[in-house]
């Protein structure tokens, strides 16, 4: 597989992990994902895409401090990293240009 | 308590989680949970846990610690096993397939066995259901089982007994035609069946209730393809047909073929209104001195038949007069006992057709024993070659027992890599099974389905033989193992001598098993052989027959006769009431010369002139019917054995009191012909007489068209000649070698079995036998070797090989021999007419397997016979 590549589910992960920018871990992005896509969606496929993100190279995560609310529990912050950035621009440069190529015919 | 996330979810999550992802994944989910609490508690245990079950993910599983001690040892034999595989892949493949193909063949006979035992035992009520056997006691004939009964007895039953919940009646006669518009179905599988039988058995009825009422003399239930064929489509509930054997009949309703496992497959069921049949029917159908009905009996939940028969004596007496009591005695026969406990049962009169014929205990055991035999020899094939394999890795065992190893580890290993091999021939027997589906199903001439194998009934099968074969065979070198002294295991062939006899005797006991079933499977094949090319007393070649089943075509069967005749590829045809190798049941008519003597019951068949030629029964003395009605009407043909029983000198000209049914009739006998067979060659040729066709006892049923070429054409012809004077009935033509072929056909599927289990069983005794020889010769290199330098040949070295082999085959002849003979003359008993059994099926018994054996394993001994003795003497 192309270490480049970004599934449709990772991009949007991703594009979340970045705009929460510092506060992004896994409840808050599903939180945030949820109320945007208006779908539910499970825990672990946050996990799943977090964790191969990161093994691309476009996150990177630390641990914050013990907070109440998890028992204990350290939260993993995840940050966009340069390689992440490039990637959606790039993912978005392509998005836009075809776009711009569709005919302007009324599709209502 | 409901504010804590549940125990058990956060335990199974530390169990199975990464320790690197568990805190994050833990904190995520326990925070959800916290979360969606302010909600509904319940909700929110619910929630974790299925998130917790979500997260069981294999990225996030805890990979298996591989610095186990005891993974270390399982991974070290894996990989020494297929080293040795790499390295003696002839001893594995022989191995394995040897036993992956004893395996097949059981599996094939467990299957076999499995359906033969589930035939009519899918009807939710089985156990309830029985079928009335009547037990005839007479002085003439001795005791007879027959399925049919007294017509009355069911009624009978259901009204005196209590037991009893319900009882159905069923008879059949002949074949039968449906007609809707233009459409026309003839065939036989049809039965006429009184409402109860849709009680005790399980129809699945699509559309419509067979128990309605209806109008005329009978209704009908159709299966869902013949409603189709007849209508175009299958919601005919309500229609009435054209025609039947009862004229315009209603459909009653319609539903789907029976299961194929049932004795019986019904396609058309005609449900009669006995208060609708003429007088003379109904009387016939009420009266005791009948047997013309199978009778169906559903006792009530905990009743046993035996409860039953307490009453029976009174109940024999209220309706049967005294005379005829001892005939119409009856027990019943459950119904899942038919299809292997009937074969002393006889029809003794019209009965439906059986899908499946009937089958016994015997062959099934027999069967069974086949593939247990096939099994044992692969095992003690496996077990012996193992064996062998294992003394060869004295070496490695030495040092693993150098390094520490316990004799505890060294049986494990064994048994470590026999459960490899093990393994590894049962995927390949499943393979096999697969491939070889179709080509069984022909055989067995079944039709059942590839999951069967892996039945909760059979898994077990499998399971406890490869248990078996594992255990002994792991446990045998085992034993070797165990004894084993540190110092003795560096020395080489430190047991080159321990085990040979044990091995020998193994290898004994598989060639007497082989032997047995190959001489089995020759005998069984030359009787058959026998029986199929025996002269019939007629040639059964090139004769199609013809079905009459209308009055029409009865009346004008002379026109029938020219008409068919007139084709050039026709020879000969004729009319008659039976034909030989009949399928219904066969009329007799009692002979004797005085009125008052004890008769000779004979075979009688109702012919015209034509008979003889056609079926080219060849006339001793006398001559043949005129073909003139006036002068046959009182003449009779009888064949040699009738001569011999009624004792006659001079059978021409000689007056014999012919009785049937109806009265007595003394007429002239104007010829003697050669005995044919009529039946089986189960059967002794019996007496036959023959009158001529205008008899008011027998009427004529059949044609019998004998042709000289192109049997396509002639069938052609005769359904045109048949549509030209009996438009109403299709034309329902044989041919009659195979209504003859019927007779062997269950033989000859049962000797196939054998057959192949045989040739399976020599083929893996001579891939053992080649495993052991290899063994030896590689043992004898070096003493080869040495004979040669001192001046032996190659056939001496050939010799010094194979002859303690060539003992044992024939130790294991002088064995089978006699018990083969022994059981072999108790199957032939059951034929009438049967070889011998010789002692050359022997000898060509002993040569079969001596050939194959030695054949596989000549190049090899011959390859080091011929060998430089220097190479051999380096060799180690």
């Amino acid at each position: 597989m192309n270490d480049q590549s970004l599934g449709e589910f990772e991009e949007l992960v991703l594009l979340m992990v970045a705009a929460l920018h510092d506060e992004a871990y896994g409840v808050a992005i599903l939180q945030h994902l949820e109320e945007k896509l208006d779908r539910k969606i499970n825990i672990s496929a946050i996990h799943v895409a977090l964790k191969r993100l990161e093994n691309k190279g476009f996150v990177h995560s630390r641990f914050g401090g013990i907070t109440k609310d998890r028992g204990g529990r350290r939260k993993k912050f995840y940050v966009m990293t340069a390689a992440g950035k490039k990637v959606l621009d790039r993912q978005y440069a392509i998005r836009t240009s075809i776009y711009k190529d569709i005919p302007n015919i009324s599709f209502s | 308590m409901l504010d804590l996330p549940p125990r058990i979810g956060l335990r199974f999550l530390r169990w199975f989680c990464k320790d690197e992802f568990l805190e994050e994944i833990e904190g995520d989910i326990v925070e959800l949970f916290y979360l969606s609490r302010e909600e509904s508690p319940r909700k929110a245990r619910f929630f974790f846990l299925w998130n917790v079950l979500r997260s069981f993910r294999w990225t996030n599983l805890k990979k298996t610690q591989t610095d186990n001690s005891n993974m270390n040892l399982l991974s070290n034999y894996t990989k020494i096993y297929f080293r040795r595989f790499r390295k003696e892949t002839t001893h594995f493949i022989v191995n394995i397939f040897g036993l992956a193909m004893g395996l097949a063949i059981l599996f094939f006979i467990l299957m076999f066995v499995y359906d033969e035992q589930k035939i009519d035992s899918f009807y939710s009520k089985s156990e309830r259901i029985y079928r009335v056997v009547e037990k005839s006691t007479t002085e003439e004939d001795g005791t007879h089982h027959y399925f049919c009964n007294a017509n009355p007895l069911g009624e009978a039953l259901k009204s005196d007994f209590s037991g009893i919940e319900e009882t159905a009646r069923m008879t059949y006669f002949g074949s039968h035609v449906l007609v809707k518009d233009e459409v026309r179905i003839a065939d036989r599988d049809w039965v006429l069946a009184t409402k109860g039988i849709f009680k005790i058995l399980d129809f699945d009825i699509v559309s419509g209730d067979p128990l309605k009422d209806f109008q005329g003399q009978a209704g009908i239930v159709l299966t869902e393809d013949v409603a189709k064929n007849l209508f175009g489509r299958t919601d005919v509930v309500g229609e009435v047909l054209d025609g039947s054997r009862f004229g315009k009949i209603e459909v009653l309703a319609v539903m789907r073929s029976m299961p194929r496992n049932s004795t019986y497959q019904f396609k058309e069921i005609y449900i009669p209104n006995f208060s609708q049949f003429s007088e003379r029917f109904q009387r016939f159908f009420s009266s005791w001195d009948t047997r013309f009905m199978h009778t169906w009996v559903l006792l009530k939940e905990g009743t046993s038949p035996e409860e039953i028969y307490t009453q029976k004596e009174s109940f024999l007496e209220k309706y049967l007069d005294a005379e005829i009591k001892a005939e119409h005695d009856f027990y019943f026969l459950p119904l899942t006992d038919i299809h292997l406990g009937a074969t002393n049962v006889e029809n003794g009169g019209p009965g439906p057709l059986l899908a499946i014929p009937l089958s016994d205990r015997q062959f099934v055991s027999m069967i069974l024993l086949m593939g247990f035999f096939v099994i044992f020899i692969a095992a003690l094939n496996y077990i012996n070659l193992s064996s062998v394999q294992a003394l060869k890795r004295t070496l490695e065992a030495s040092m693993r027992k150098i390094n520490g190893a316990t004799n505890r580890q060294l049986v494990g290993q064994l048994f470590f890599e026999t459960l490899f091999t093990v393994l590894i021939s049962y995927v390949l027997s499943i393979a096999i099974v697969a491939i070889l589906f179709p080509f069984f199903q022909e055989i067995a001439n079944k039709d059942f389905h590839f999951s069967l194998l892996f039945s909760f009934d059979l898994i077990g099968y499998h399971l406890f033989t490869m248990a078996v074969i594992w255990i002994v065979s792991a446990f045998l070198p085992a034993l070797y193992y165990s004894k084993l002294k540190r110092s003795l295991l560096i020395l080489k062939n430190a047991f080159s001598g321990k085990g040979d006899m044990l091995r020998k005797s193994l290898v004994g006991i598989q060639y007497i098993l082989s032997m047995f079933l190959v001489i089995g499977s020759i005998v069984i094949y030359r009787q058959l052989n026998f029986v199929q090319s025996k002269d019939l007393g007629f040639d059964n070649n090139n004769l199609l027959v013809l079905d009459i089943n209308s009055g029409s075509a009865r009346q004008s069967f002379k026109n029938i006769v020219d008409g068919i005749k007139k084709s050039p590829d026709v020879i000969n045809v004729s009319a008659s009431s039976r034909v030989p190798g009949e399928w219904k049941d066969l009329p007799v008519a009692n002979l004797s010369l005085n009125l008052n003597e004890d008769p000779v019951e004979a075979n009688h068949y109702a012919v015209d002139h034509y008979w003889l030629d056609t079926y080219q029964i060849e006339l001793i003395t006398g001559h043949n019917f005129t073909g003139l009605d006036q002068t046959d009407s009182l003449h009779i043909l009888i064949n040699e054995q009738a001569v011999k029983m009624l004792a006659l000198d001079e059978p021409i000209g000689a007056n014999v009191w012919v009785n049937t049914r109806r009265d007595s009739v003394r007429m002239k006998v104007i010829g003697v012909i050669e005995d044919f067979h009529f039946e089986s060659l189960y059967e002794l040729i019996g007496p036959v007489v023959l009158t001529t066709w205008n008899n008011h006892v027998r009427s004529l049923d059949y044609f019998t068209v004998r042709y000289a070429q192109n049997p396509q054409r002639t069938i052609g012809h005769i359904e045109d000649v048949n549509a030209t004077f009996d438009p109403d009935t299709p034309a329902e033509i044989n041919f009659l070698d195979m209504q003859w072929e019927r007779f062997y056909r269950a033989e000859k599927s049962r000797s196939m079995i054998i057959l192949i289990a045989s040739v399976v069983s020599i083929i893996i005794s001579a891939f053992g036998l080649f495993g052991l020889i290899n063994f030896t010769t590689e043992r004898k290199t070096k003493e080869i070797g040495i004979r040669k330098v001192m001046g032996a040949t190659i056939l001496n070295i050939i010799y010094l090989i194979i002859r303690d082999y060539m003992i044992l085959l024939l130790i294991s002849l002088v064995i089978s021999a006699p018990v083969a003979y022994w059981l072999l003359n108790d199957w032939l008993s059951d034929f009438a007419y049967r070889i011998n059994l010789s002692p050359d099926v022997f000898l060509f018994a002993f040569l079969v397997i001596l050939v194959i054996s030695f054949s596989t394993v000549l190049s090899r001994i011959f390859k080091i016979a011929k060998a430089n003795p220097v190479h051999a003497i380096r060799y180690e």
